[in-house]
This record gives C-alpha cells, structure tokens and sequence, in this order.
C-alpha cells in the first residue's frame, strides 16, 4: 500500500509538471454499476474517467475523446471486448486492461494475443486494479526515455535493474531491496526464463554448501514477490515453477 | 478382414440357409461398408424390415411384386423416373420369365442354327456359295449337282453295261432289258418332265432315251448337244469327256468353287479301271438335261421338285429361326434385369440340389443329348433325306433346348451361389442336420457329444471301408472304389471337425479377448462372430451386456457433463454481481465519517464477500477438474522438491498453527511427469486442510516413498473432533469435515484435491482410522 501510494504522489507529481490536464481512462463494461464504481476509484486516483456500454460506444468515444488507457470489458453486446481490442490495436497504441469473468489461462493468453496489455478476471479488488492502471500508464507515458536505454541494465517487461548502481526499478518505481535480495534478482535477471532450483539460488547467493534451503529461498523469493508483484498471489515476473525451481519470466 | 473372414465362413460352410445365402449376395453392393455386420446379422427378422421398406416405397407407385429383393431394388432404382409409365401398371411378374424365356429359346435356337450351318458346311466341303444358294437358287445348289451326278452315272452305267452286253453278240437279253427298264423307271423316270435323258451307242444304234429324236437330231454335228426347249442345264458326255452347259455355256468344273468337285464322273479313267478299252467309249454319247423351272410328276416321285421346295421351305424357316432366335436373344439381353430376376429364382430352386445331384444329372443331360443328337442326325444316306429333315431338327432342337436350359440353369446356379453350389452337399447337409440336432443340448454337452459322434462316424466308416477292402481282394474293383470314397468321406469329417474346432477356439479367444477389452472400458466394439459359431449366442449376449453398460455410462457422462456445465455457466454469472459487491464494499470500506457500527458491518461484509469468491472460484475449478476439458501443462517434476516448495509456500501459516510437521522425504529426487501447478493447488489444500482440522498440538506427518514403479505421498493428521463420517462421504461435495463449522473454506477442498489429483494422473485415497486422517496420493514414477 505504501509503495502504491508513494507511486501515486510519484506520479501526480510528473503530471503536474506535464500537462494540467487529467489523464483520460475509457471503462466499457455493459454492467453500469461495475463502470460507475472503477469511475469512482479513477477519479479518486486522479484520473478522468470516460464511459462506455458497448464496443461500439467505446469505439465512438475514441474517435472523438483523447484516451490513454481503456479498461474493456470482454462479454459484451454489440461488439465484444475482444473485436473491440483488435479494432482499436489497428490505429492505436494505448495500454488496454481486459476485464472478464473467465480466468483460464487459455483466456488470459488469448486475450493478451489480440493485443492487450493486461488481463484482469472478475471479481477484482479496486486496489489491484488501480495499480495496474497506474502501473500501464507509467510505462506507456514514461516510453521513448531515452536515459533508460543508455545505462548498464537488465530488463523484463517493466522491471529494469541497473547493473553499476544496483537498484531494481517496477515500471521507472525503485524498489528498495535487501542485499541477499538483490543478488538473488541479478541472478536471475541476468537468466531471464531459466528455471532455478533452490540449491542453485543457495550455493550462488550465499556462496555456501546448500543443504535443505528450500524454505530459505522461498522465503526471500516471497518478499521479492511481494515488493515488485500487483499481485503477489498471482505473480507475473518471478514464479514458482512447482516441482522444479524458481524463475524470472522473460517479457 | 476378419469380418470378411467370417462372410466367407458362411458362404463355404453353406449351412445357413439358402435365405442367408441369397440376402448376403444382394446385400453386399449396397452395404459394402459394413460387410461384417451383415454377415453377422443374418436374422431373418431385420431382412425382412429391411425388405418391407423397400417394398412399402416400391408399393406406392406400382404393384406389389413377389420377387426378391432385386425387383424391389430396381423398383427403388425406377421411382423416380417411372412415375409416367406406372399411371397403366402392367403386371409385372411375368416379365422375368418373359425375359429369361427369350433369353434362353433365343439361345438355342441360334446355336442351333449355328450346329446346322456347321454341319452343312461341313456336309459341302467347306463351300459356301453352294450352302447360300440352298435356299435362292436350287440349280446351284449341292444336292441338286450331287443328285443330277447320280442320275448321270446311273445313265452312264446303263448304257456302257448294256453295250458291253450286246457286244459280243448282237443279240438283245430281254430279262436285262426289262431290268434296265425297271431301273430307268424307278430311277431316271420317276423325275418326269423334269429330267430328259439320251444315251447312245453310235455303233449299236442302241439308246436310252426318253427324248424322242435320234441321233443327228439331239447330237449337233459339232459333237455338240441340241437340248429341248425348256432345258438349258445339261451334263453331256462327248465320247472323251464330261461336259456341264449351262445355258449353253460350259461350266468350267474343274474349279475350287464351282460345286462340282468330286461329284462329276471321269468315266474313262473309270472305264480302263474296269479293264476295259478307252476307245469302246468313244461312240458313247450321253446327255442328261434338267428343265429349268422343275414341276411335279403326277407319275412318280420327282426328287428334283420336292426337294427344291424342302430346301426353299427349310432355307426361309432357318433365317427365319435364326433371326428370331437373334431378336429373343437381343430381347433377353436388353431386359437382362428381369432376366436375373428369373436366374435368381432358378439358382434358388436348383440350389436346393445336392451338389452330386447336380454333377449325375448333368452327366446323365450330357450324355442323352449326345445320343440322341448323334442318332437323329445319323440319316443323311437316306435317299429322301428330307423327309426326315423336321424330325431330326425337332429332335435335336429339342434335346438342344433340354441340354442348355439345364446347362445354363447350373451356370446360373454356380454364378449366383458361388461357393454354395459346391457346399450343398449331401456330407454337408448331414452335418447341418446333425449341428440342429446338437443345439437342444447345453454348450458343454454339445461339445463333447460332437468328438463322440465324430469318433462313432469314423469308426463306422473304418469298419465299412475295411468290408469293402476285402471284397476287393476278393475280386471287385467297384467295392474298392467305394472303400476308398468311405476313406475319403472319413478325412473330410475329420478335417471338418478340426476346422471347427479351430473356429471355435478362435471365437473363444476373441471372446476371452473381447471380455478384457470392456473390462479396460471400451464400450464401443461390438464382439462380430459368425452367426453359425458355437459361441455365437454367448457373443450377442455380451454385445447386448455391453450395449447396456456403454448406455449406462453414458447417460452417466451425460449428467455428468450438465452438471458440470451448470456449475461453469453458474459460477460464471455469479463473478459479475460480485464483481459490483467486491467494488462497491471496497468503496465503503474507504468512506470517511462511517459510524463504528456500520464500519463494522463493511468489514463483515468484506469477509463475507472474499469468502464468495473463493467458494465460487473453487466451484468453477472442481467444475473444471471432473470435466474432460481439463488443460493440463505436463511436465517431468521432482515430487519431493514440490512438497518442499509447498511447505515453504505455507511456512507462515504452519508456524501460527502451533502444530508440528514431521516431513519425511527421500534424498533422492523422485521424478514424476504431472502438471505442477495444479499437484501445488492439491498440496496446498491438503495441508490447509490439516492445519484447520488437526487437534492443536498434535503432529502431522508428510511421507513420500518410492514403491516399486510409484511414488506414495502420505499425510497423516489427527482430528480435532470426531469424524463421523465414511471415507467416501467426506468426498462428496459441500460435506465438510466438521459438520458443525461453516466459516471458512468452501468445503470443496478435498474433492479439488481428489479431482486434481486424477486428472493430473494420480490416485487419491482417504483413510480414516479413529482420529487419525490420512490421505494417499499415488503418482506413477516418469521414465
């Protein structure tokens, strides 16, 4: 909670220096009670929330409306969430948020394809889903930043660690790491996609002799988890690879 | 293959009825896909269906026909476009015979036109002009040059005896006269007007005639012959050689194709064969003319006339019969539809005869016809041939006819039964009777009784074959024969009975085979045996278990499926209000100024609603476990280091238990092929599920081991309150362990656990003793 918050502060503070204007989220779901309630939360957040009921609305409002992220529901008349993602990935690039009641992998995947940038299922706490707007408009505002590009570092969907200074960033955000911690996400930045078992992470980290530590890198690997997941539970960079070992998803 | 295997079963072993036999034939074009079946389902009763649907169709538009199921399959074949013609229905039944009638008749009488065509040929040497002018032009024709060379022979012979008999004294013998007379008469004279005859001897004077005229005034002076008018055909010979004028005109008879080859005298090479003097021949002059339109003799038997009307009559009738025998034939083979029909019925009639019934009548057919064709034809010397002309034919045709309806009817049969018209047979027939004998009896009695009768029929056969030897060495060739045909009939019951046996063996071994399979749960393949095996009955019986079973399954499955799809659709709906509960709770949650109370009550609200979402999602996953849709990320995975991960995942919680884990894992990795992730979701609620039932303080146990070719995860907690329940009652879903507690969890943890866990390939087991829980997870080791 303290690091969403901080990110906010962050992040009103850069739009306040940017633009004066508010940053305009579009909510399409044909539940009105669900769009008034993410409406609530955004403008909390300070952001200005425009609505939509179908696909087609939303696509009206994006033709006539300045939008920087949608919030799109899948299950909907007229034209469905995911129509809706295709036909607005042909013009433009803005982040999108796919909400929906089906949480199979198959329909996260499939809607990733079409060309979301997130898949959030039903019922969502309003928490987690603000971060994930936030977190998609950091990334999308903060693109083409050319100081990142040039320094020494290791990158994975949004998170970026800086090999001279360090420090590990969760889209542009600093996370504030132990030093076991930090060695434990070079290792396996520096691997994106290697499966890990614990020994390895042991004898590598700890430059000891492992014996039973299964607990001990679980443990680490949670907090780790903790500090740069939205989710911990359902983690999108470091994962459990059960029966195995632990890795660091290559985005 | 097999199924085909066991069509051909029936075919040979021939005991099947003849029923059988023909609906197979029929069937087989129409249902090639599935010759097994049909070949198994030989029971009259779907046949008949089957026919009656055919005939029910056909019966709409035309008459009901008694015919086999060709008709009605033509009748198919017709409906539509013979919707105009059946609006005047014609009966139909006759036509196949019709048919076939023309067919055969048409048949016979061409070969018979062609025998006789054959034996003319044959009788003229080959020639065929004269065969053709048989019936156009009698003049040239062979009979009448063979029959003019007789006469003229004749006359040659008369008048060369009768000059050889005066000469030495001129003195004329009246007994020879007369007899000569007597010969001219009855020879020469009876032909009438239509034979004129001149014989003479220059020197003697001495002539045979019946032209008035001497001499000079029928011999011109150019040793040429003057012939009456009327007569412009003559044989003429000069005193050196003989001559053929017609119209005047010599025929130049040493030609291939002039007909007269062989038939016209050398009467001087002939003359010094009878030792006599070439040049006593030449005051010999003879002439012999025909009239040119020949008529009756009112005093005699003209040869020439009757039989140039017999040979015009029999010409026009043979073109006659053969251009009918060509239309019936032409008739026979454009409606051979119809004609098959009759072929059908026939092969049905004579495949009812034994096969050595067949084989002695043909023989017996064959051997009538050759006789009495060889003597009706054996007439030819006869002098008035022709009168016996309509007889023979008749005779022959007829026998004819016999000969190819029957030869046909046998090629119809072996054409249409095939095989059958082998295997009907009288050792066969036997055998059939002997095997519905048999049936009365139970199977095991059946089986045994067969060996015995088999052992007594060969025994018999022995005995009689061993009589007959000795009769043979007493002398009689014939009782060999039969001794050995008793052998022979002795090894072919023996090796019918092996064959029989092996049938049956193999239909037990399928059977055996067949027994296994839908123990493994195949519930699809029918068992197809031979409508004749022995075991026959048993297999529709197990097919008939097996269709019940299969349709149990199923309409379990079916439940099944719509239970689980309820659940899905259910579950699903029930994420979009809660999806407005969650955010709008979430949203008072976070509204400043709320009373203490009503704070309250939100927080209440919030557990309350998170609880939902759990109970909801773990319904949609348990939904998703039994159904077959399952989506499973399989790969090879250590089972220890999964425990560990999982303990580790829940360290925090087993700490604030408060209970003690003993984890007993081996060294060794133990290496599984399973989806991960869902084998986690099944350890994390299982160790939940200990944490929240066991008695404060009390150990749990985790064990994995290896054995043999599992691997066994064990977890043994202590209840902390009476289990009254069963192990199969704690699965059911929403029965919960502890009855009385109903705030936490969704009570569906132990049945995800047991779904997940077969659908990831394992076994899951409860094992409930006293206090104690336990729970075994099974995993096949990978490699």
């Amino acid at each position: 909670m303290t690091k969403l918050e901080s990110g906010q502060r962050n992040q009103g503070r850069r739009e306040v220096t940017r633009a004066v204007e508010k940053l305009k989220v579009l909510v399409v779901d044909d539940d009105k009670e669900i769009v008034n309630a993410i409406a609530i939360n955004l403008r909390n957040e300070g952001y200005e929330p425009l609505k939509a009921y179908d696909g087609l609305q939303a696509l009206d409002i994006l033709n006539t409306h300045e939008v920087h992220l949608i919030i799109l529901d899948v299950m909907m008349p007229k034209m469905d969430g995911l129509s809706a993602t295709l036909k607005i990935r042909e013009e433009r690039n803005i982040p999108i948020i796919i909400l929906s009641a089906k949480s199979e992998d198959s329909d996260k995947i499939l809607g990733l394809s079409m060309g979301a940038d997130d898949y959030v299922t039903k019922p969502f706490s309003s928490r987690e889903l603000m971060a994930r707007v936030k977190s998609q408009l950091r990334r999308y505002l903060t693109l083409g930043d050319v100081n990142t590009k040039k320094r020494n570092v290791l990158e994975t969907g949004g998170l970026c660690f800086d090999l001279d200074s360090r420090t590990l960033t969760v889209d542009g955000e600093p996370v504030k790491l132990t030093p076991t911690e930090t060695k434990i996400v070079e290792l396996l930045m520096r691997h994106p996609g290697r499966v890990f078992p614990a020994e390895e992470i042991y004898e590598r980290v700890w430059e000891q002799p492992a014996y039973k530590v299964e607990n001990t890198v679980m443990v680490h690997i949670r907090r780790i988890r903790e500090k740069i997941e939205i989710n911990p539970r359902e983690p999108k960079y470091l994962k459990v690879v059960w029966g195995i070992g632990y890795k660091m998803e290559k985005i | 293959m097999d199924t085909l295997g066991i069509y051909n079963g029936i075919a040979e072993d021939g005991h099947t009825g003849e029923h059988t036999n023909e609906h197979t034939d029929e069937a087989l074009p129409e249902s090639a896909a599935e010759p097994g079946t049909e070949a198994l389902e030989t029971d009259q009763g779907q046949e008949n269906t089957q026919l009656g649907l055919a005939a029910k169709l056909h019966d709409d538009v035309t008459p009901p026909s008694e015919d086999t199921g060709e008709t009605q399959r033509l009748g198919e074949r017709k409906y539509l476009h013979d919707v105009s013609v059946t609006a005047s229905p014609k009966p139909r039944k006759s036509r196949p015979f019709a048919a076939w009638l023309c067919f055969v008749l048409g048949m016979t009488l061409i070969s018979l036109c062609t025998v006789g065509a054959f034996v003319g040929l044959v009788w003229s040497q080959g020639n065929w002009e004269s065969m053709k002018s048989l019936v156009t032009d009698y003049k040239s024709s062979l009979p009448f040059k063979a029959r003019t060379s007789r006469y003229f022979s004749a006359l040659f012979y008369y008048i060369t005896s009768l000059t050889s008999d005066i000469e030495p004294g001129s003195q004329s013998d009246p007994a020879s006269d007369a007899e000569n007379h007597v010969l001219r008469h009855s020879l020469l004279d009876n032909e009438g007007e239509n034979l004129k005859y001149f014989a003479i001897e220059i020197g003697s004077g001495l002539t045979i005639a019946n032209i008035d005229g001497n001499l000079s005034s029928v011999i011109g002076e150019d040793n040429m012959p003057i012939l009456p008018p009327g007569y412009d055909y003559c044989w003429y010979f000069d005193g050196k050689e003989v001559w053929v004028f017609d119209h005047g005109k010599p025929v130049d008879i040493r030609r291939l194709d002039s007909g007269y080859r062989g038939l016209v005298p050398d009467p001087v090479t002939d003359w010094v064969r009878r030792s006599g003097n070439p040049d006593d021949l030449a005051s010999i002059r003879v002439l012999l003319a025909v009239k040119n339109v020949l008529v009756p003799n009112p005093y005699g038997y003209s040869d020439y006339y009757y039989e140039q009307r017999t040979l015009a009559i029999a010409g026009r009738l043979y073109f006659g019969v053969l251009a009918a025998g060509v239309l019936m034939f032409a008739y026979g083979v454009i409606k051979r539809r119809d004609k098959h029909i009759f072929d059908r019925k026939l092969a049905a009639w004579s495949g009812r005869l034994w096969f050595e019934v067949k084989v002695f009548l043909s023989l017996l057919v064959a051997l009538v016809a050759y006789g009495v064709l060889y003597a009706s034809w054996d007439w030819y010397s006869y002098v008035h041939w022709w009168s016996w002309l309509p007889i023979a034919v008749l005779i022959s045709a007829g026998i004819l006819l016999f000969a190819l309806f029957w030869f046909y009817m046998m090629l119809a049969d072996l054409i249409i039964n095939r095989k059958r018209f082998f295997s009907h047979n009288s050792v066969n027939s036997l055998l059939t009777l002997y095997r519905n004998y048999e049936k009365k009896y139970p199977w095991q009695k059946m089986m045994l009784s067969r060996v015995y009768a088999l052992i007594i029929a060969e025994a018999v056969l022995c005995l009689l074959a061993v009589i007959f030897i000795l009769g043979f060495f007493g002398g009689s060739a014939l009782l060999a024969l039969l001794s050995l045909l008793l052998v022979a009939l002795g090894v072919f019951l023996l090796y019918r009975y092996l064959r029989r046996y092996s049938e049956t063996v193999n239909d037990l071994g399928r059977l055996v085979d067949h027994i296994r399979r839908i123990k493994d749960g195949d519930m699809e393949t029918k068992l197809l045996v031979a409508a004749d095996s022995d075991i026959h009955e048993a297999a529709q019986n197990l097919n008939t278990i097996q269709e019940g079973m299969s349709r149990a399954v199923r309409e379990k499955l079916k439940s099944e499926r719509m239970k689980v799809d309820l659940i899905t659709n259910v579950s699903h709906d029930l994420k979009t209000p809660l999806t407005s509960i969650v955010s709008y709770v979430e949203l008072l949650a976070k509204e400043e100024g709320l009373p203490p109370n009503a704070r309250d009550y939100v927080a209440i609200l919030a557990q309350k609603t998170e609880r939902l979402r759990h109970l909801i999602q773990d319904l949609f996953d348990l939904a998703k476990a039994t159904s077959d849709n399952i989506v499973l990320d399989l790969n090879k995975l250590d089972l220890a280091r999964l425990i560990n991960q999982a303990l580790a995942d829940m360290q925090e919680s087993i700490e604030d238990s408060g209970l003690a884990f003993r984890v007993k894992l081996p060294d060794e990795p133990v290496y599984i092929v399973s989806d991960g992730a869902k084998l986690s979701r099944v350890l994390q609620n299982l160790i939940s599920n200990t944490l929240k039932y066991s008695l404060l303080g009390s150990r749990v146990f985790i064990d994995l081991e290896v054995q043999g070719k599992e691997a066994l995860v064990t977890i043994k907690n202590t209840a902390n309150y009476e289990m009254d329940f069963d192990e199969e009652e704690i699965l059911e879903r929403f029965v919960r362990g502890d009855r009385s507690r109903s705030t936490e969890g969704s009570g569906l943890g132990l049945s995800i656990a047991k779904s997940f866990t077969e659908a990831c390939g394992g076994r899951f087991a409860i094992k409930i003793d006293g206090d104690q829980f336990k729970v075994e997870l099974r995993f096949q080791l990978a490699g």
